[in-house]
């Protein structure tokens, strides 16, 4: 299989990322040659032009200029194949050092950090091993670069051991060497060449030497970087659609359509700080006459809370089930949920049974905010009775039930304390006296126009500042029965 | 942002809480409540400087409640009307012992 068929695969293996890294690295020395490239060829043209001044360029033009050919062919050829061949990275690296290889051979004394240039790119692979062989050969072949240099290169008098008493007479030539050289002074190559070794190339490669484990490491590292961010990336994604799924899940749990009543219109919704929440509310007729209805809102955020809540709902929906009374379905539910809760988790719940035909509404509340009531005159109240314990604490409580009859035009809205407690940007919650107020000003005509009204009047309170909780309502209208209607006319 | 001030009276733990107790602060609570816990017999919260109450804090004031109940007890004193509409508005109010 062909490394161009590997990258297509789906699945992302550990060999896949750092092939994916070496290609992009491979462009990165691709273009690093190209500026080595086109910086020799200005020195070469200055120099040229003479406005740097390089004896051994006279003698080494033909190898200059064959090193630069040599690379732009090179980089061309990389790129043909997309840079995408394990050898690019040899090919390039080759071509680079040879090209400082060159300018060390010209340039002697004059240019001393070339060694260390491709050892600090190659750990560009987050390969030791790569960077190990690059930069042995960058030991090797400026070794032999400097050998060159001393008898090809710019002489470096400081090298230079002349006889005792020698006097070097400067004429027009610009550089002292030149002197040297046209005076033909004699002096003896190898001490030269001993001296050079001696006093700048074992200086510069110790020089490298530190620099070689600089970056021996930092490729280490950086391989283990990647190995970490790739593990960090893919268990993100999975949380990430773990986390979809089960918010699916949630929503999917919540009621979907409100039971088709001519006596009364009822319209829930649940929006979840995060991913998922703890918020729930549910409803469903008990029997032809008696529709259940409850608003919850279990402590903390996130995965916990939404665990807990479908244990919740499902656990409140079997009390109803059985036909109880709203005190008795806590009851219920209570001792249920205290049975395995290790977390001390708890869950405030409101829950009501309301009558269709005569609209006597019974009630119990386990530590749950009081719904807002409007009477058909358009009065706002709260459902205010005495709070007993969150649903989940102790085991043994007794919830109290209590009664209140709706009359035809009278709504209900139940909130969770995402509504009341939302907070806008400067700090300052939504507050109940808030709803009071949003809940008197409503004219909407039917439930589902009432409750956008209420959200619209949350999110614009809210404006720009983040959901802080969730945020859930369930809105109750009562419109009276036939027999009712019979009744009163 | 929350600070505890510890003060151990021979087996009787005083901690005040000041600043808030919300779902950021209320695991730092209940770290610093369970090392309290191995040998006091009897908690004391002053609740005079705590600004702010949410149902995490709750959590943790309820397991508390929970492991002092075999022992000697746990007591919040010094109230504020705002946390004790908390504590009223969810029932907390008939079960914790407040001064």
């Amino acid at each position: 299989m062909s490394m161009s068929e590997k990258k297509s695969g789906a699945g992302k293996t550990k060999d896949h990322i750092f092939w994916e890294n070496e290609v992009q690295a491979n462009k990165l020395m691709a273009v690093l040659n190209l500026i080595t490239i086109v910086l020799f060829c200005i020195v070469w043209f200055m120099i040229k032009q003479q406005f740097f001044y390089a004896y051994g360029l006279e003698r080494l033009d033909g190898l200059f200029l064959l090193a630069l050919l040599v690379a732009i062919a090179s980089t061309g050829v990389s790129y043909k194949v997309h840079f995408e061949k394990r050898w690019v990275k040899y090919l390039l690296m080759a071509m680079l050092i040879n090209l400082l290889a060159v300018a060390d051979v010209v340039f002697t004394y004059n240019v001393s950090i070339l060694m260390i240039l491709p050892m600090v790119i190659s750990c560009r692979y987050f390969s030791t091993r790569y960077t190990m062989e690059i930069s042995l050969v960058s030991f090797a072949v400026f070794f032999l670069s400097t050998v060159m240099g001393a008898f090809f290169g710019d002489l470096d008098l400081n090298s230079l051991e002349l006889p005792l008493g020698t006097v070097i007479e400067i004429k027009d030539e610009p550089w002292l060497y030149d002197t040297v050289y046209a005076m033909q002074i004699p002096f003896d190559r190898m001490v030269y060449l001993k001296d050079v070794l001696h006093f700048s190339y074992l200086v510069d490669f110790m020089q490298a030497l530190t620099v070689f484990l600089g970056c021996v490491s930092l490729s280490y590292f950086g391989n283990k970087l990647i190995l970490r961010q790739k593990e960090m990336s893919e268990s993100a994604a999975r949380t990430h659609s773990e986390l979809e799924v089960a918010a699916n899940i949630q929503m999917a749990a919540l009621p979907a359509e409100p039971p088709r009543n001519c006596c009364f219109e009822l319209i829930g919704s649940m929006k979840p700080a995060k991913e998922v929440g703890g918020d729930f509310y549910d409803y469903f007729m008990v029997d032809a006459k008696h529709l259940y209805f409850v608003i919850a809102d279990v402590s903390g955020k996130g995965v916990p809370a939404a665990m807990f809540m479908m244990e919740a709902k499902s656990i409140l929906a079997d009390q109803a089930r059985m036909k109880k009374s709203p005190a008795e379905i806590l009851n219920g539910a209570n001792k249920a949920l205290c049975l395995h809760n290790q977390e001390n988790m708890f869950v405030t719940a409101w829950a009501g049974i309301l009558e269709t035909s005569t609209g006597k509404l019974c009630f119990a509340s386990a530590g749950h905010e009081d719904p807002v009531i409007k009477a058909a005159d358009g009065s706002v109240s709260f459902l205010r009775e005495d709070h007993d314990m969150p649903l989940g604490c102790f085991d043994l409580l007794n919830y109290s039930e209590y009664e209140r009859q709706l009359s035809p035009g009278m709504e209900m809205c139940c909130y969770t304390d995402g509504v009341t407690e939302a907070m806008n940007a400067e700090d300052k919650m939504f507050g109940a006296e808030r709803l009071l107020a949003v809940m008197n000003a409503a004219r909407e005509a039917t439930a589902e126009e009432l409750m956008e009204h209420v959200k619209k009047n949350v999110a614009a309170f809210v404006g720009e500042a983040d959901q802080f909780d969730d945020l859930t309502l369930l809105y109750l209208k009562y419109n009276g029965s036939a027999d009712q209607a019979l009744a009163s006319a | 942002m929350l600070n505890v001030e510890k003060n151990m009276n021979g087996a009787t733990m005083e901690m005040a809480l000041i600043g808030r107790l919300d779902s950021v602060t209320a695991p730092e609570l209940k770290e610093i409540l369970s090392e309290c816990m191995l040998d006091a017999d009897k908690l004391i919260l002053d609740f005079a400087q705590l600004e702010y109450l949410s149902s995490a804090g709750l959590r943790v004031l309820l397991e508390a409640y929970k492991k002092m109940s075999d022992r000697d007890g746990m007591v919040i004193r010094n109230v504020n009307d705002v946390i004790m509409q908390v504590f009223k508005s969810v029932g907390f109010a008939k079960i914790l012992t407040i001064e």
